[in-house]
């Protein structure tokens, strides 16, 4: 029987979300973890304990010069990335970078500019494209369930800021911003992979705790006509987990899209879909997988990856993804500071 | 199967705010179990239909409904999840990590604050380094500390925290975690995943055979990595398995649910109710179904 390909992978940076993708590449068959890095000499002796039997690293370059490796996945800082990741594109290593690309549009710019006539494999880690409940709804809209889209309200939630805080998240020069590119970043993916280019945006943000925004308001207007709202907020008591909402209404009916369900209420049958109420609940799709670590989606977002580096694919968010949505969170941001509409076209 | 554990225990997922069904019922439990006087009746119907062994977390309002049902009852067991990472998420993100902790020692009594304080430089540098095994010895002094007073038959580890050590290969994690229940509290230690298929061969190749807390239900909802794998490794063990997630969270019928787990070799049944009513009837259900099996 031939040998499974498998693909050499290192970890850079170990925060929370390295930690997660360090120990999920760990039971992935066809990949094969070789390295770990992080500034933080400190963090030696977690891999020491951690059972994962690789070498740490708190020189990046080293670890490049010395381990020999086909990818690696980049969990640090957004203000960190370019340079990071330079460094990884010059060794031809195909990159994962965590979301969001950058703290700025500049940066993000900057990276995804390292990848042009480079034959490396690319990917955003914006895990909405890998939730089937997400990749559902995707496939209604495309089957033109709701026929011509007019108008959609949506919302994401947390309950994760209450009072000053400290940290390079709440520095815009470090993290690019508050709840918008944090948690927003998220839905603003899944806005942006639902209905595609957009034309416009105006928007107004909060700052109550922190000296990034806290909760904020954004119009869209879609190239293709659809208009909508966003809300974002971390400082909202309840939800112990991020909480998503889409509303969204067409010709046909109308389809809500949470975490948790679709529902679709129609005005009449279309295809399989009857006349008035459905709901597809997640746990109804049959769609379960392999491992589970640190909630939905994230092992099938960097098996994906990983099967996209084996078998030479683009993934379902490269580069080119996050770089659009890291040009419409600029946009929401020139226009709360200018109180402008901003055309997303103005933003190059 | 040996008895280890009784037949059907309560869960207290609703009671912490967790639904699978929605988020909007996510919120309706947290709202209606931020008092415990809603807590309680609960508690009562469950004991009316049976039910003497209860699981729990350190959640301040929880533990304060059981110190009040648990004077009233003196046959209740108590299996403690540890660490409580969901309250802490919840709780650090809206009092801070330090009012999180200071909340938490409001609890403890002062032989305990003592000798915590002493181990706080500890706690720090584990925190600091991430020295998981120094900050997982901590956090069960910290969070046991909470329930010194009950009768307590069995602690569950949290599944992000076996999970992890699963997909890290580390074993160090289980043994300390063992060692610690086993040794120091002179309990049953158990493990919680959602990994079922990966943590049994693995346990398996450690040689290490302990109860284990895992989805088992007719829908197959988070049975990983399939619902096949997982019923055949069933079929073949002789580990006390607790299954939880048997209603599939909601989407199952008691009446559909319990009959897919009394043909199984399941020791245990955790189920959680959110309303005194699924109580008496959830609770029925099972007490009908799973009594004459073991």
């Amino acid at each position: 029987m031939e040998k499974q390909k498998e693909l050499k992978i290192g970890v850079i940076g170990l925060g929370k979300m390295g930690i997660l993708h360090t120990a999920l590449l760990n039971v992935i068959p066809s990949a094969k973890l070789v390295a770990l890095s992080d500034i933080n000499r400190q963090l030696s002796t977690y891999v020491k304990n951690s059972g994962l039997g690789v070498p740490f690293y708190s020189d990046l370059n080293k670890m490049l010069n010395e381990v020999e490796m086909d990818a690696v996945v980049v969990c640090t800082p957004p203000f960190a990335n370019f340079s990071i990741v330079k460094h990884c594109v010059e060794k031809n290593l195909d990159v994962f970078i965590e979301k969001p690309l950058a703290e700025s549009f500049e940066s993000a710019k900057k990276i995804f500019n390292l990848s042009i006539n480079k034959d490396i494999i690319h990917s955003t880690g914006y895990l909405f494209g890998h939730i089937p409940l997400f990749q559902e709804a995707k496939s209604l809209l495309e089957k033109k369930i709701l026929g011509h889209l007019y108008h959609f309200r949506s919302s994401i939630y947390i309950s994760m800021v209450f009072g000053p805080k400290k940290g390079w998240l709440f520095e815009k020069s470090k993290s690019g911003g508050g709840a918008i590119i944090n948690i927003g970043s998220h839905i603003i993916f899944l806005l942006y992979w639902l209905f595609g280019p957009l034309e416009s945006v105006f928007s107004k943000i909060v700052k109550i705790y922190s000296k990034v925004e806290d909760s904020g308001t954004i119009l869209f207007e879609f190239s293709n006509g659809l208009i909508g709202s966003l809300d974002v907020s971390w400082s909202i008591p309840g939800y112990r987990l991020s909480s998503v909402r889409t509303i969204i209404e067409g010709k046909n009916g109308l389809m809500e899209i949470t975490d948790d369900y679709i529902k679709l209420y129609l005005y009449s049958k279309q295809g399989d879909f009857p006349k008035g109420w459905t709901t597809i609940h997640k746990i109804d799709l049959d769609k379960t997988s392999k491992f589970d670590l640190g909630g939905e989606g994230y092992y099938d977002e960097i098996s994906h990856f990983i099967d996209c580096c084996l078998h030479r694919k683009k993934p379902v968010v490269s580069w080119k993804e996050g770089l659009e949505v890291q040009r419409i969170i600029e946009a929401i941001y020139k226009s709360a500071d200018s109180n402008k509409h901003i055309y997303l076209k103005e933003v190059q | 199967m040996k008895k280890i554990f009784d037949r059907i225990i309560l869960g207290t997922n609703p009671f912490e705010g967790v639904s699978y069904i929605s988020r909007t019922q996510a919120l309706h439990y947290l709202e209606n179990f931020s008092r415990k006087e809603n807590i309680i009746p609960i508690l009562e119907a469950s004991y009316n239909m049976g039910t003497r062994t209860i699981t729990c977390t350190n959640n301040e309002i929880l533990l304060s409904a059981l110190e009040d049902f648990c004077n009233k009852h003196d046959d209740i067991s108590l299996i403690p999840l540890i660490p409580n990472a969901y309250e802490y998420a919840r709780e650090a993100s809206e009092k801070g990590v330090l009012g999180t902790v200071f909340n938490r020692i409001k609890r403890i009594d002062l032989y305990q604050k003592l000798r915590l304080g002493l181990r706080t430089l500890n706690r720090v540098k584990g925190i600091i380094s991430k020295d998981v095994l120094a900050l997982l010895a901590e956090l069960i002094d910290f969070e046991l500390s909470c329930f010194k007073k009950y009768n307590i038959c069995g602690v569950v580890l949290h599944g992000q925290i076996t999970d992890l050590a699963l997909s890290s290969n580390n074993k160090n994690i289980i043994k300390i975690y063992l060692d610690i229940i086993k040794e120091t509290y002179r309990v049953q230690p158990i493990l919680a995943t959602h990994n079922f298929g990966s943590l049994l061969p693995k346990l398996m190749e450690w040689e290490i055979n302990i109860p284990i807390m895992a989805p088992f239900n007719r829908k197959g909802f988070m049975m990983r990595p399939s619902k096949k794998t997982c019923e055949a490794l069933i079929d073949n063990t002789d580990y006390y398995i607790i299954a939880k997630k048997v209603l599939a969270g909601g989407r199952l019928f008691p009446e559909e649910a319990f009959p897919y787990i009394a043909d199984k070799k399941i020791g245990s049944v955790a189920v959680g109710v959110g309303t005194v009513s699924e109580a008496y009837h959830t609770l029925g259900v099972a007490k009908s179904i799973l009594d004459s099996t073991s």
